[in-house]
């Protein structure tokens, strides 16, 4: 049976997610803050927990700071546009994130990839495992430029400001990144980043 | 002139001078005995009520007045004859007027009296508050608009959290449901509660909707009696939506039973405001207060304080000035749109530095106490 922690602050976000997540397999417990979560992490042995970014107290970040410890993947789930703190999650190594508004079936395929492929792999999920070099050197200057900026958490408008092009531009860029690295969203950019500048 | 009072003096020039004084004035002068019965009136009477002067000499003063006035008249001047409080002798008063036609119109009345030969007389003086009104009811539309225009703009500078508030509980609803979809086939009860929680959510996603129209929708200038409590509540809901930092701890003291005469739309601004502005003051900090603090001593004080870094001396001077935003994004007009509105309702707005939490800034919105007012309009 999979454990899953369910963090959310919200008392109807936080009874929607045991609502879908509880229906199969899994069994789940929800917890309103960060700090009832950490007091029971060390007796439950979750296999994953989905949290939200923004709590009262000890927020998202925070949290992830004081899991490091232990070895089960986060996913959080974060106010939309709220990009620099979801980067700053993953850099603290979270798994992914997901934005809301959300469907359900959004939440379910990733909570599946990441037990997937945690699976196969029992390395924690964090940014300690060393890439290969080899990926960045597919990228040209332009798109190493455009793939560390969004790793600073910039949103496109920010990188265009930046780079001194339009936005459009940098959607083109971004969408070259990730093919190219094989990632396909700004959590798996963020991750290989993150692991490639440590 | 109709009339002209016996005079002790045969001093014709002083007559004279005294007739021209009268006759001369801007102002409407009546002259009644203590049955009501006019006895004497200016010029300026036939221009203010359209009553030829002689014509007026002789009837009740109480054609002059509408209806419902016209109907008491006799009494409060019998009574007063009797010894009663004066209600308008000595003091003057905004009333309404009634032209030969019909038509109304306001204006002021301030009655003196005089015993002249034995007899007591009043004399009232009259004067046309038409064009007065109209330029206030204008200058109560501007400051009408331009409260308006703060509100729009602070839920402007929200917009985008507000519409992030939105999208928690139509997420909630989309979960709620394919969870209800789900255990439909075997667990039909199941999904019914599932339906009564996606329903609750969907009264949520509502009532945001409904607290961010009460701000933006330019309501009709209305002065009424409101409980303070839900404003204040309802001022920290549409804030805390709005905000996108580290949850904020809300703390409301002494609102309890308060109640404040005013423009409920207008005063919920301005807690929107200050409340804003406190979670803005404190937006990087781990541990965030703001408190709500009423007092009820003759006024009543609303201060709203946070646990910030207070406001710095050099900006305090020029905080109520428009334009003088020390943030990036908006004009700067809310403190002196707020401020407006305070002094609207007969109170003030006020940094405070002796009062609220250590460290930290406090406003004081002050406004007069409904009760307290209604005390002296009925003396």
């Amino acid at each position: 049976m999979t454990r899953i922690a369910i963090v959310d602050d919200d008392d109807g976000m936080r009874r929607a997610l045991v609502a879908l997540l509880g229906v199969g397999s899994c069994q789940i417990s929800a917890y309103a803050t960060g700090e009832a979560f950490l007091d029971a992490v060390p007796e439950k042995a979750f296999d994953l927990a989905v949290l939200d970014l923004r709590l009262p107290g000890l927020t998202g970040l925070k949290i992830l700071e004081r899991l490091k410890p232990f070895a089960f993947p986060v996913v959080m789930i974060s106010a939309n546009g709220d990009i620099r703190t979801a980067v700053d999650a993953i850099k603290l190594g979270a798994v992914d994130f997901i934005e809301k508004p959300f469907v359900p079936e959004e939440l379910e395929g990733l909570i599946e990839r990441v037990l997937r492929e945690r699976g196969r792999n029992t390395e924690p999920a964090c940014p300690d495992v060393e890439p290969e070099q080899t990926h960045f050197s597919v990228l040209t200057p332009r798109e190493k430029e455009v793939a560390f900026a969004l790793h600073e958490g910039l949103t496109n408008k920010e990188v265009a400001r930046r780079l001194g092009c339009s936005p459009r531009t940098i959607e083109v860029h971004r969408a070259r990144v990730f093919s190219k690295l094989g990632v396909s969203n700004i959590a798996g950019l963020v991750r290989m980043v993150s692991g490639f500048s440590h | 002139m109709a009339a002209v009072m016996e005079l002790d003096s045969d001093d014709t020039e002083l007559r004279e001078q005294l007739g021209a004084l009268i006759k001369t004035a801007v102002d409407a002068i009546v002259s009644i005995d203590s049955h009501g019965t006019v006895r004497l009136c200016n010029p300026a009477v036939e221009r203010l009520f359209g009553w030829p002067a002689q014509d007026l000499v002789g009837k009740n003063v109480s054609v002059l007045m509408p209806e419902a006035d016209a109907h008491r008249h006799d009494g409060y001047l019998a009574r007063y004859m009797d010894g009663g409080d004066a209600r308008i002798i000595g003091k003057g008063r905004k009333v309404r007027g009634k032209r030969y036609d019909g038509s109304e119109f306001p204006l002021h009345l301030s009655v003196g009296e005089c015993t002249v030969s034995g007899e007591r007389y009043f004399v009232g003086i009259l004067r046309d508050l038409t064009a007065e009104t109209h330029e206030q009811a204008r200058l109560q539309q501007l400051e009408d608009q331009l409260a308006l225009m703060g509100r729009r703009s602070a839920v402007s500078e929200m917009g985008a959290s507000l519409a992030h508030e939105l999208n928690q509980p139509l997420t909630a609803i989309d979960l709620f449901l394919t969870a209800a979809k789900r255990a439909f086939p075997k667990h039909p009860d199941q999904a019914l509660a599932l339906f009564e929680d996606a329903r609750t959510e969907a009264q949520r996603a509502g009532a945001i909707v409904k607290r961010i129209r009460k701000m933006v929708e330019g309501a009709e200038h209305k002065r009424e009696l409101f409980a303070l409590k839900p404003v204040i509540e309802d001022a920290i809901e549409l804030c805390r939506i709005a905000d996108t930092a580290n949850p904020a701890t809300f703390e409301i003291v002494g609102a309890d039973s308060v109640e404040v005469f005013g423009d409920e739309v207008q005063i919920r601004q301005v807690l929107v405001n200050l409340i804003k502005n406190a979670l803005e003051a404190t937006q990087h900090q781990n541990r965030r207060d703001v408190q709500i603090a009423v007092a009820r001593q003759r006024s009543i004080t609303v201060d709203v304080a946070d646990n910030g870094p207070g406001v710095d001396q050099t900006i305090a001077a020029k905080l109520f000035e428009p334009f003088h935003s020390t943030k990036s994004g908006g004009l700067g007009i809310d403190l002196s749109i707020c401020r407006s509105i305070a002094e609207s309702h007969g109170g003030e707005l006020l940094l405070v530095s002796q009062a609220g939490l250590s460290p930290g800034a406090c406003f004081r919105l002050r406004l007069p106490d409904a009760d307290e007012e209604i005390r002296e309009n009925d003396r």
